[in-house]
């Protein structure tokens, strides 16, 4: 496949070329303190060197709220599905290697089993335009060994300092890098490239004392270690950031909206999180997950156990450290992981 | 097309259109609704699996099949206690709803053939275990004995099923042991919660199978009842309510632990979800 070397300068006026493909997304600063993905119209506003941004891209697949399911007509009883494929090519520009793991994991759970028209449809109109990262104290990517996977992109860019090594691995991306203005790659950009890659796995983030494929079997039915209930449990503020930041999470809530003309509405789809109280009950009152212990408990058993079981082996984390980062309460997976490998260990 | 590209292209999110054929008034809160697909078509649904019912502009909730699939049409049986239900509730023969499904993992009925049945259903419990009852009595040579203990608040909360009156008269060869938590002054059956009831059974515990259905509350102490008779675990079926809002193993909103309600369940097999401490 195709690749080459992007020199900087020449870098915005390849991804003005872009736009003429299709809508371009990349991180951009919303706060001194965070990124997000957002539609790039001038690519000046393109921070390539971000850390993690605050939603990842499944934003982009199945958006917080107000997607449309059907669309419905009160009076007639005519229902229809919602036009579910964009009107054009979604590229995402800027996508860490723990990202694309999340889209990857997300595409297993809505393809398999009964597959969802609409995610498939806006997942299969989407270029993903991959970057090399600059980890902070939350990423442990490397610790779940998600940092240095290429699969799933289309096109990556690896930062050289003055230029980028852009490698296509798909049609769709060897399309793109055919815009550019791109001179051949040298020894010495492959030996950048390789640290750049490098400088992915983080080594200064918090203790991750469990081996990732060790834990589906630390995570025990009826494992009943304090910490849940006195620790994690009594901490979290059931705010639900940590699923709606989480790249592999896809709980959803349905409702109806009607119009103001009373005859005209749509049912919606919207992110839900399994950390709020109301997510497991039932219109007779009963909660299946009673306390906040048991739904932190829930939360760590699908990404670690549950999910990993389900479809085959990968880790439902990807460590792009989201739900640490914005906790307000400070709970990690590292270190909920760690306190459960200590209980578990402890307990023989 | 072949069958996934077509799943694909399809909407999972489309209900089809049923009319209301037949109301009937339960009690106070429970309506049974006899419906029939407004295109000809049948539900092609197992005992014990359940649908989506959609009302445009209020959502949708999950909904047990009460009928076999032996039967024409479908009958659904409605708790008035949410927004949904309370709009189901309004409706009237003629009127029309959506449904999605059938979804989900039904009774072993297969497995289940030359067994003896033992139903134990408490309230609306009852509702998915009929489905299994009356496939059983219209496959009657396929099962042994039909045994159903049913056990409602008080007799004003008996569900008067349309065969109920047979099973009542020891027709179709079903056993039926009623009971009610609270009598009144007309009742003269037993009293007492439905545990109370199963003490007294005579049966072939290598031979009946249990299959059981009711309010969260009623499991424990239905299967304490029952280890109380030496039944065997693997011999007994629950079948679990949990909140839906897809029926497709997407939602999240129905896991037991490492199963989908949706699609694993609702009926589920002891041994499964013993060691869940949320599953019940």
């Amino acid at each position: 496949m195709k690749k080459g070397v992007i020199w900087k300068k020449d870098f915005n006026a390849w991804v003005e070329g872009l736009k003429k493909e299709g809508d371009v997304f990349g991180p951009k600063l919303r706060t001194e303190q965070f990124h997000y993905f957002d539609r790039i119209s001038d690519p000046s506003e393109l921070r390539l060197d971000y850390t993690s941004t605050i939603l990842p891209p499944k934003k982009f697949f199945v958006p917080p709220k107000d997607e449309v399911l059907l669309e419905f007509n009160l009076k007639t009883g005519e229902t229809k599905p919602a036009k579910s494929e964009p009107a054009r090519e979604i590229i995402l520009l800027g996508v860490h290697a723990c990202d694309m793991q999340g889209l990857l994991r997300l595409d297993i759970c809505w393809k398999e089993g009964n597959p969802d028209s609409t995610y498939l449809a806006r997942r299969a109109k989407s270029t993903i335009i991959g970057v090399t990262c600059n980890p902070d104290e939350y990423c442990f990517c490397s610790r779940v060994g998600s940092n240095e996977h290429r699969e799933g992109f289309d096109l990556f860019l690896s930062d050289l300092g003055q230029s980028w090594l852009a490698e296509a691995f798909t049609e769709k991306g060897e399309k793109l890098l055919g815009l550019a203005n791109l001179s051949e790659a040298t020894m010495l950009d492959e030996e950048l490239a390789y640290k750049a890659k490098a400088r992915c796995a983080n080594t200064r983030g918090q203790e991750f004392l469990p081996k990732v494929e060790e834990l589906p079997l630390l995570c025990i039915d009826g494992e009943d270690l304090a910490f849940w209930e006195e620790d994690v449990g009594k901490r979290c503020l059931a705010c639900g950031t940590c699923t709606n930041v989480c790249p592999t999470c896809y709980c959803f809530d349905v409702t109806d909206d009607i119009d103001m003309n009373l005859t005209t509405g749509r049912r919606l789809r919207a992110w839900d999180s399994c950390q709020l109280e109301g997510f497991s009950e039932v219109a007779g009152g009963e909660k299946f997950m009673k306390d906040q212990p048991t739904r932190q408990k829930h939360r760590f058993y699908r990404k670690f156990r549950w999910l990993t079981t389900k479809y085959g082996g990968s880790a439902f984390c990807v460590g792009c450290g989201r739900c640490g980062r914005q906790c307000p309460a400070d709970i990690s997976v590292p270190e909920t992981a760690s306190k459960l490998y200590l209980g578990v260990k402890a307990k023989g | 097309m072949t069958e996934s590209a077509r799943k694909i292209s399809d909407s999972l999110y489309l209900p089809k259109s049923a009319s209301i054929k037949k109301v009937i008034q339960f009690t106070e809160l429970e309506k049974f609704y006899h419906l029939s697909f407004d295109d000809g078509s049948e539900l092609g649904h197992q005992p014990g699996q359940f649908v989506m019912v959609s009302l445009l502009g209020v959502g949708e909730c999950p909904i047990s099949i009460s009928s076999s699939p032996t039967a024409k049409g479908f009958d659904l049986c409605v708790r008035k206690v949410g927004r949904a239900t309370e709009k189901i509730h309004k409706l009237k023969e003629g009127d029309k709803l959506g449904i999605r499904g059938p979804f989900g993992k039904g009774f072993p009925v297969d497995k289940l053939k030359g067994k003896d049945l033992l139903f134990i259903g408490g309230g609306i419990g009852m509702v998915p275990l009929r489905s299994f009852i009356n496939y059983a009595v219209d496959k009657r040579k396929d099962y042994g004995r039909i045994i159903l203990l049913y056990g409602a608040r008080s007799p004003k909360e008996i569900f008067n099923f349309p065969e109920f009156e047979d099973w009542k008269a020891g027709k179709k060869d079903v056993e039926l042991l009623l009971t009610v938590d609270r009598g009144d002054d007309k009742w003269k059956g037993n009293v007492g919660v439905i545990t109370t009831l199963i003490p007294g059974l005579k049966i072939d515990i290598e031979k009946t199978y249990a299959i059981v259905c009711g309010p969260p509350v009623m499991y424990k102490f239905v299967l304490l009842a029952l280890e109380g008779k030496n039944f065997k675990e693997d011999h007994i079926y629950l079948s679990l309510e949990r909140r839906m809002k897809c029926g497709v193993g997407k939602c999240g909103h129905c896991q037991i632990h490492g199963y989908y309600c949706c699609q694993d369940g609702p009926v589920f097999h002891y041994p499964q979800i013993k060691n869940i401490k949320e599953a019940l």
